[in-house]
């Protein structure tokens, strides 16, 4: 695979406003300091237009292949936002970027292209987002659940804060359901607890009296 | 259930994580490290839980792990021991308000000696297997 050049944060953010414009609704770079010497190291966030998520893909294959992390959402309220997580220029020491790319979701369309015909990596985060979010991932090569048990209820999104998340009732108490009581009788008994010793120590407290 | 006089010699452990944070993985790794050295009593973490004597489960009981919890103690030769690590097993520990749980450990395995502590620290795990050991001796004595 020919090396594309290696090129800095701001360029790439460069790149992509000459290429969608109006498309990029938000970029920014947010640095942090990798490991003891605090060498410098970059974040790139970009929020774009639901309908250039896959142009945008494209778009950063050009620069390099990226590496896929994961994909992250999180519920708005009106809208649930998707966070494509990939780096660039993997493997260059100090060199390597961290690009999230964000899209929001209506509430009222929750559908959005795959991904898995660029990086067919990214099939079990889209399953995994498929049924914590309740959204349709649209070409979805298998769209079957993934962490959720087969008897989980449908129309039940666990990440989702509204009506349509976890129900009060299906949350089971483990701290309120105490010790088994249908168990037969071990063969030796229990043992009997100490007797209480005789509280002649905590006489010599001071009331209130702060540690030594 | 007849104890031979050499089970509780030398007790073989299966570790299974049925849902934990591995926070008590770690604990239980730094139990079997040579700082506490349980190997000098012969007690040693196995590969498979058909050649263990004691069952430790870590974890509040997910639901797709309940039926495989199940099926790992059934493996478990006879006689056996199982001991619960950690909060989790027994309360839900900070999952408490998870949809996802079957636990508590105790709903699906009959416990033997818990050890509470999110996560215990290798002081309370060995005091959890000495309570083992005394239950042990406490069926050979009444057999």
């Amino acid at each position: 695979m020919s090396e594309t050049p290696h090129r800095t944060p701001q360029e790439i953010i460069d790149l992509y406003r000459t290429e969608f414009g109006a498309g990029i609704l938000d970029a920014r770079i947010t640095e942090r300091g990798e490991g003891v010497r605090k060498t410098k190291g970059c974040n790139i966030w970009i929020r774009l237009d639901k309908n250039l998520l896959k142009p945008a893909i494209k778009k950063l294959m050009d620069i390099r292949f990226p590496h896929f992390a994961v994909i992250a959402g999180n519920d708005l309220g009106d809208e649930i936002e998707l966070l494509y997580i990939l780096s660039v220029f993997y493997g260059t020491k100090f060199g390597e970027y961290m690009v999230t790319l964000a899209i929001r979701l209506k509430k009222t369309d929750l559908t959005v292209p795959t991904i898995t015909d660029l990086i067919p990596g990214a099939l079990l985060s889209e399953r995994e987002k498929q049924e914590f979010f309740g959204i349709t991932v649209t070409g979805i090569p298998d769209g079957r659940r993934l962490f959720l048990p087969d008897d989980f209820p449908q129309g039940v999104y666990p990440w989702r804060k509204d009506e349509t998340g976890i129900k009060p009732e299906m949350v089971r108490e483990l701290w309120t359901i105490g010790r088994p009581k249908d168990r037969p009788v071990p063969p030796v008994p229990e043992k009997k607890p100490a007797p209480e010793e005789p509280a002649a120590q905590g006489t010599q407290k001071t009331p209130g009296g702060a540690a030594e | 259930m007849k104890l031979t006089k050499s089970f509780n010699r030398s007790l073989w452990v299966f570790h299974l994580n049925t849902g934990s944070c591995n926070g008590c993985e770690i604990e239980i790794v730094a139990t079997i490290a040579p700082r506490y050295d349980p190997e000098r009593f012969g007690m040693r973490l196995v590969g498979s839980p058909k050649h263990a004597d004691v069952l430790l489960v870590t974890g509040p009981v997910t639901k797709k792990m309940a039926q495989k919890v199940r099926r790992v103690y059934e493996q478990v030769p006879d006689p056996k021991l199982v001991m619960c690590i950690g909060t989790c097993g027994q309360s839900g520990g900070v999952f408490y308000d998870s949809y996802n749980l079957d636990g508590p450990i105790d709903q699906v395995l009959p416990v033997d000696v818990y050890v509470p502590g999110c996560p215990p620290r290798p002081e309370a795990i060995i005091f959890g297997v000495v309570k083992a050991l005394e239950k042990l001796e406490r069926l050979e004595a009444a057999q």
